[in-house]
């Protein structure tokens, strides 16, 4: 007997020590994209830090920024937005996080609530299983999680590697590298911008938004089912719930989608904004990334605009200067050095414009194009400029295919097109000399040095684009773009 | 359900748990529960024919059993009522050709009335093959003449001789076991035993290993090659042929090692399948190691029943030959298989007729057969030769088979270190893994052919270095195994004979 109790206690513990490597391992493969942006919401929520929380598709992830919402008005928020979710998937993403915090306010975007597809691992769902992993491996194997597979899966073996993701990730062991080791150390990579993705890219299509006039969707659907569920889980629960919107090209079904969300939102007595309808909130072409997604640019403005409804209506304390909540204002400070860095020496001319238009308060810089460039017929180029400030001296380049100089100090403009006289502009960062000689034959030069022309060199006499960053009377930056049907060279001086 | 599954875990667990606390006196029924559903995952309705399978039997060796000499238990070597066993013998190697033979009859009857100018017919086999058909046949009819020889028993009770033929851990592939040795372990079964359950899943580790590591892994090589097999040559196709050789031996030993293990863990020990084949210095030898079960049930249900060596020199080689090309037969139905199971027994008549000549040559060149070097030579031939058949056996075609065969012996060997290796769908570290997963098998393949068994060194270890060995191997197969999505779980190459 006493033989026989030792062998169970022995068996026992090798069982222990054998589910604990195996759950070491498999923490080791897994791949990290979940763990990195869903990381900091344990570890906020754990101390009870998270006011509000924001739920959506990749729309939201990209364009609702947490740092910002709390650098503007003091409320602290988790994006929670889930790459390729829709309702349903959104839903128990939701009832995943309201396992470890209850927030006061519970912000949901209603895009794809036309769905109508039961299950994510139907074929016409349209979700790709990496997406679905991404949202919810990190969170542990629970009741909740199990429930949460169970009805989003209607086939039994697609269900199980979201169960234990050890089923599909074993194999990354031929991959491993160090981030996956620091994942059990305190360096362990995260998300800092509390699960917000910042997009810095912009798209070269020209788009015009159209209003469809359109009604709300015809009948209910798997959308509006899973909407209802989380309005309701909510109220329960004495959370307000506010149903968004974001801004994004959509169609005549997406319109109907976001008028359905503010009548069921309606019915329910909650807070809706459909920032379809919001006149000039955003600019379809210069503020996204893509069609369906914001930008920087889109994000500061659709978070702004957000934050300060939700200031409005809700009743969020401001946990600015709370010793507490310190993490945030360091987080926020790393996020302005990366928009700080990002603000120069880009590759990609477009994002570069972009940054320029987001730091333009900021920064005094000139842009200038050479007479007979290709870059004028660079529809993208043309409109970031113009929305930079670029006025009619840009179309009287265009139209004469003349040389064109765009000086911006922290937002005051100045513009010159075609050659001609010496021209001196005082800046906040020192006197600019601009003379126009010839299409290719430009001269700039800072505070009188006249031995340095910046604007001006044989190895780069055919450049299309320049742009040069003025500080304290030093050219701080050179950048040269040269156009070969629209994909630019880059060069620094 | 299949080894490689989550299922199959949880089933085997289930099965063992229940199996023990169940009262030892019904314990047979409670298995042939288990087998008959572990058949039904794999095969569904087919599960009739399993089961038709061993009424055919029951039945068979009751009629044999009741024949005079039987019933007075006089034992005069054969005993049993011929008839009886000829009918049933019959009626199973009926079932066995319809369900696997009609389709291959079909198309020869196709190919020679084409080859004689008349139109073929225009009749198409569409008959769903059992899974696990050739060995659950062959191993009822080893028990109806082992009845009708008087070896065993005849079993009264049909549940276990049920069991005997569904046993699931062999009824897909083996091994293909003897009523004397199953019977009565199912009829007095054994109690737990940790150290048993300790050695059944150290067996069904290595059998993961052989299978997920190695074998799995191999197979994409191979079957990109063969697939598309004109789209290469040289040492390309060589290593192709290599690699076919070490799959078909992890695959089936692997398979087969999960099977006893995981039989062993109830206490039942089911006869050893593999004895480190490719270490043999003959053909003869070969055989001797290679699915063992199969070679002995041949041995014993076809080789002597036509005389085997009792019938003079030309007899026994003429034996030999029908043994393998039967063999090859019940492998697969094509042509391919049954030139395959010929190579071998030519293979085996070339060295029985050159024999003379060998030793000769052994005595004017001064060698010793004891010498290493001798051996190496002899395990290096014996290999090769058994690779070539290997190439008849995979190969889709006798065109396919030559084309590689001829092709494979241009020398090419920059391909093994130019990357070129890593273009067939393994990455770099997957091609080094399987490297190295193969000198392990090697070295533990030469160590059990010395004797030495790895299990029981591991067991004379320290419990600190026994459990960091045990958590090791399980760590390394299941993470480096290839397995969950996309695996095809239903790739074990003997499940399909």
């Amino acid at each position: 007997m006493k033989q026989k109790l030792q062998l169970m206690v022995k068996t026992g513990l090798f069982i222990i020590l054998l589910s604990f490597f195996i759950v070491t391992v498999s923490l080791l493969v897994e791949r990290k994209s979940s763990f990195e942006k869903n990381q900091m919401f344990f570890e906020e929520a754990k101390q009870g830090h998270l006011d509000v929380l924001l739920f959506g598709s990749s729309h939201v992830i990209n364009g609702i920024n947490p740092l910002q919402l709390y650098n503007e008005h003091g409320f602290t928020s988790y994006n929670l937005g889930g790459y390729g979710s829709v309702l349903l998937s959104s839903y128990w993403q939701f009832r995943l996080a309201l396992d470890y915090c209850t927030p006061k306010v519970v912000v949901v975007d209603a895009y794809m609530l036309e769905n109508d597809v039961r299950y994510v691992d139907d074929q016409n769902a349209n979700v790709d299983s990496d997406e679905l992993h991404l949202n919810i491996d990190r969170f542990p194997l629970s009741r909740t999680k199990v429930s949460a597979i169970n009805d989003m899966f209607l086939d039994e073996k697609e269900k199980y590697p979201f169960l234990w993701d050890f089923i599909v990730y074993h194999n990354r062991w031929q991959e491993l590298d160090s981030s996956d080791f620091k994942r059990f150390t305190p360096e362990a990579d995260v998300n800092k911008k509390m699960g917000a993705v910042i997009e810095y890219g912009v798209h070269d299509a020209e788009y015009t938004y159209v209003d469809y006039q359109t009604g709300g969707l015809s009948q209910e659907t798997v959308g509006t089912t899973y909407l209802r569920r989380i309005i309701e889980e909510c109220q329960g629960r004495n959370i307000q719930v506010v149903v968004v919107t974001l801004p994004f090209l959509a169609m005549e079904q997406n319109q109907a989608a976001a008028h359905t969300a503010e009548q069921i939102a309606e019915e329910y007595g909650c807070l809706s904004v459909n920032m379809l309808e919001v006149p000039g909130l955003i600019d379809i072409n210069s503020d996204m990334e893509d069609p369906g997604h914001l930008n920087i640019l889109g994000c500061q403005k659709v978070t702004g605009y957000l934050g300060k409804i939700l200031q409005a209506n809700c009743e969020l304390e401001d946990h600015r200067g709370d010793a507490a909540y310190s993490n945030w204002d360091v987080f926020y400070g790393d996020f302005c050095n990366e928009i700080s860095e990002m603000s120069v020496g880009n590759k990609d001319i477009y994002t570069q414009l972009m940054m320029l238009k987001l730091n333009q308060e900021k920064e005094t810089f000139a842009v200038s194009i050479r007479g007979a460039s290709s870059a004028y017929a660079d529809n993208t180029l043309i409109r970031q400029l113009k929305a930079l400030g670029a006025s009619g001296m840009l179309d009287s380049a265009i139209a004469n295919k003349c040389s064109y100089m765009f000086i911006s100090d922290h937002g005051n403009i100045t513009e010159f097109a075609g050659d001609g006289e010496e021209k001196v502009i005082d800046t906040s960062e020192g006197t600019l000399t601009y003379i126009p000689a010839s299409d290719i034959f430009r001269v700039l030069n800072i505070n009188g040095d006249s031995e340095n022309n910046y604007l001006y060199s044989d190895d780069h006499a055919y450049a299309d684009v320049q742009l040069l960053f003025f500080d304290e009377g030093v050219v701080s930056a050179q950048q040269i773009y040269t156009s070969d049907h629209f994909v630019y060279d880059f060069d620094i001086r | 359900m299949q080894f490689v599954s989550l299922e199959f875990f949880v089933f085997l667990l289930i099965t063992i748990v229940l199996y023990f606390v169940f009262p030892k006196k019904y314990r047979y029924i409670w298995l042939l529960a288990a087998s008959w559903g572990f058949y039904y995952k794999l095969s569904g309705k087919l599960l009739v024919m399993l089961v038709l399978v061993t009424v055919v039997a029951y039945a068979g060796g009751l009629l044999i059993g009741n024949s005079k000499d039987a019933k007075n238990g006089t034992d005069t070597g054969r005993h049993g009522n011929k008839t009886a066993l000829i009918v049933a013998v019959t009626v199973l190697v009926l079932i066995l050709a319809v369900f696997k033979y009609t389709g291959f009859m079909l198309e020869t009857v196709k190919c020679l009335q084409s080859a004689m100018g008349i139109e073929p017919l225009g009749i198409v086999a569409e008959i769903a093959l059992p899974i696990g058909i050739s060995f659950y046949i062959f191993q009822a009819i080893g028990y109806l003449v082992d009845c009708y020889r008087g070896t065993v028993t005849v079993e009264k009770n049909y549940l276990q001789l049920a069991l005997f033929i569904s046993f699931f851990p062999q009824v897909m592939s083996g091994p293909i076991e003897r009523a004397g040795n199953m019977l009565k372990q199912f009829k007095e079964p054994r109690s737990f035993s940790y150290e048993r359950m300790r050695d059944g899943l150290m067996l069904m580790i290595w059998g993961y290993f052989q299978k997920i590591i190695i074998a799995d892994r191999l197979a994409v090589v191979v079957d990109k090659v063969y697939k598309s097999y004109e789209s290469y040559s040289g040492t390309l196709l060589f290593v192709a042929t290599i690699f076919y050789t070490f799959e078909i031996y992890c695959d089936f030993a692997g398979y087969t090692n999960i099977a006893i293990g995981s039989a062993r863990i109830m206490g039942i020990d089911i006869m050893e399948n593999f004895k480190q084949p490719y270490l043999s210095g003959s053909i003869a030898e070969f055989w001797r190691r290679w699915h063992i079960s199969l070679s002995s049930w041949l041995k014993d249900y076809i080789y002597i029943p036509l005389g085997g060596n009792r019938k003079g020199y030309v007899r026994k080689l003429v034996n030999i030959c029908i043994v393998f090309a039967i063999s090859g037969l019940w492998h697969g139905a094509a042509w391919t298989f049954v030139f395959w199971g010929l190579l071998h027994g030519l293979y085996q008549v070339i060295g029985i007729i050159l024999k003379p000549v060998r030793d000769k040559l052994v005595k004017i060149l001064g060698i010793d057969r004891n010498s290493f070097s001798h051996r190496l030579v002899k395990i290096i031939v014996t290999f090769m030769l058994v690779n070539i058949g290997w190439i008849f056996f995979r190969a889709p075609s006798f065109g396919s088979a030559m084309y590689v065969l001829t092709g494979m012996w241009k020398l090419s060997p920059w391909v093994l270190f130019d990357g070129t290796l890593f273009t067939f769908g393994l990455a770099e570290a997957e091609i080094r893994l399987v490297i190295m997963a193969l000198i392990l098998l090697t070295v533990v393949d030469i160590l059990n052919l010395r004797g030495i068994s790895v299990r029981e060194k591991i067991y004379s270890q320290p419990l600190w270095l026994r459990w960091a060995v045990y958590i090791a191997a399980v760590l390394f197969v299941i993470t480096c195994g290839v397995w969950g999505p996309g695996y095809d779980a239903a790739s074990f190459i003997y499940s399909s004979f």
